[in-house]
């Protein structure tokens, strides 16, 4: 069995007097793929900020490669864990080039030649080498996640996060999307990824923790958490989203 | 016959003259302003809650307060405290910290129009606050900033004229002074609004120019 590339104990988060995470605990093994599922406001997207610290939490430990991360290592243990969120943030006064080449050329001080290289095999792999100098402006939403997608993904990271990365989309840009993810998962990334895309569950999950309350309700393999899931709560969040 | 631009003409040097004082002070107010401003606005929205306590009082006397008073504070109070200044270090150092005060509410609310999406995204790639607000943040603000910023550039190059009452030869004081000797006060105010218009619209031209080089 490979190692345990993060681990999340017991993570308490409130704000102000409302708890949103109430223990949260559980550990992502290196190349491993985690659907998070669960409705809307039970905590899915804290558990991801918490990660990678976006959000301070009052309890509880996360430990990245086993070891815990200190408060003045928050910026480098970030190059390490890349992030796409639900609506897109592509840097609004930055060609896509640019977007992808910042960090890697700012924060990792990698030598611009060798970003602007870096950057435009990863928008072959996403499928936009013609839009390498539009600005978000100018792309659909879809685009726009792919060029979010190969900004994280130039930064090399060893781990994933994605929240909810298809739910600001149009239905007909779903699917270019989760082909890119897909692609990503078979590259070998370790990776947590929110969604509601069912199939996507299905095909690339390792394993499918579903959240609610603040609280973990279960964390299977897919094929026994859709085809054998015994929790009523489960079942009938399952039947309404599959019903959309 | 009273309307008579004649001394106008006779005393063009001297005019000119105090224009460019006028400029000169206004400028180095406008930078004093602008860095002070800058700063305020940082500390105004810094974690530390003296900075950000410095910053609010800061502000709001500065603000609320006329120009003409904090002037004479600077330049007939602190000579009581043993501190004095020149008429023109007073003139400029009123002007720009009373300037700072507005820059820094317009740099302020610039920054908090930013996505806030946008600098979460900064953070996510492992900027460091300071790399966040030079990269993403600045750029974007700078934009949402440019038009209230030259309004406010404007009115400082107008508010210049107060500093005539701390004894500053700019243009304002110049002309009455020619007044004084000539009584020709019709031509003389209306040749030097016509002197604050044609400065006023050396810095419009000059943002038209900016704003169209950043968006
Ligand atoms: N910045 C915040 N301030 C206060 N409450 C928040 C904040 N962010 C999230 N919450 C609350 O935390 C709960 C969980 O939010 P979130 O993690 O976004 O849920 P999910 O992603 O599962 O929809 C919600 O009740 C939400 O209102
Ligand atoms: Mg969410």
């Amino acid at each position: 069995m490979s190692e345990t590339i993060l681990s999340l104990k017991n993570i308490h988060k409130s704000f102000g007097s409302n708890e949103v995470l109430k223990g949260i605990g559980f550990e992502l093994k290196q190349g491993e793929k985690i659907v998070i599922l669960g409705p809307s406001g039970s905590g899915k997207s804290t558990i991801l900020r918490c990660i990678n610290h976006l959000e301070e939490f009052q309890e509880g430990e996360i430990s990245f490669k086993g070891k815990k991360v200190s408060r003045d290592e928050l910026n480098s243990l970030r190059t390490h864990i890349g992030m796409v969120f639900q609506r897109f943030n592509i840097f609004s006064h930055m060609t896509v080039l640019e977007n992808i080449i910042e960090a890697p050329v700012h924060v990792k001080k990698m030598k611009k030649a060798d970003a602007i290289e870096l950057a435009e095999d990863l928008l072959k792999k996403v499928g936009l080498e013609d839009k390498r100098d539009s600005y978000a402006k100018e792309l659909s939403g879809g685009q726009q996640q792919r060029v979010a997608i190969a900004r994280a993904l130039a930064m090399q990271p060893d781990i994933m996060l994605f929240d909810e990365p298809t739910s600001a989309l149009d239905p007909e840009l779903v699917g270019e999307v989760l082909r890119v993810m897909k692609a990503v998962a078979d590259a070998g990334m370790s990776m947590i990824v929110v969604t509601h895309e069912i199939g996507f569950a299905r095909d690339v999950a390792d394993r499918v923790v579903f959240v609610d309350g603040g609280k973990i309700l279960d964390d299977k393999p897919p094929e026994e958490f859709f085809n054998n899931q015994k929790n009523e709560r489960i079942r009938s969040f399952l039947s309404k989203i599959s019903l959309k | 016959m009273i309307v008579d631009y004649s001394v106008v003409i006779n005393k063009l040097p001297y005019l000119l003259q105090g224009a460019a004082v006028t400029f000169y002070i206004s400028v180095l107010s406008l930078i004093l302003g602008l860095v002070c401003g800058i700063l305020l606005a940082l500390m105004r929205d810094a974690k530390n809650p003296a900075l950000s306590k410095f910053a609010f009082v800061y502000i709001w006397i500065f603000r609320g307060t006329p120009l003409l008073v904090q002037l004479f504070i600077l330049y007939f109070g602190l000579p009581s405290l043993g501190m004095s200044l020149s008429s023109f270090q007073a003139a400029v150092l009123g002007l720009g910290l009373n300037t700072a005060a507005y820059v820094a509410e317009i740099i302020r609310s610039g920054i908090q129009a930013v996505d806030p999406g946008q600098r979460e995204a900064a953070k996510a790639l492992g900027m460091s606050w300071g790399l966040e607000m030079r990269r993403i943040v600045a750029p974007q603000a700078a934009k949402i900033c440019l038009l209230p910023m030259v309004n406010q550039f404007v009115a400082t190059l107008k508010n210049s004229s107060i500093v005539s009452l701390v004894t500053v030869a700019e243009l304002m004081r110049v002309g009455d002074q020619i007044i004084a000797t000539s009584f020709n006060a019709f031509s003389v105010y209306t040749s030097i609004a016509l002197m604050y218009l044609i400065m006023t619209s050396v810095f419009m031209v000059l943002s038209n120019v900016l704003k169209r080089k950043l968006v």
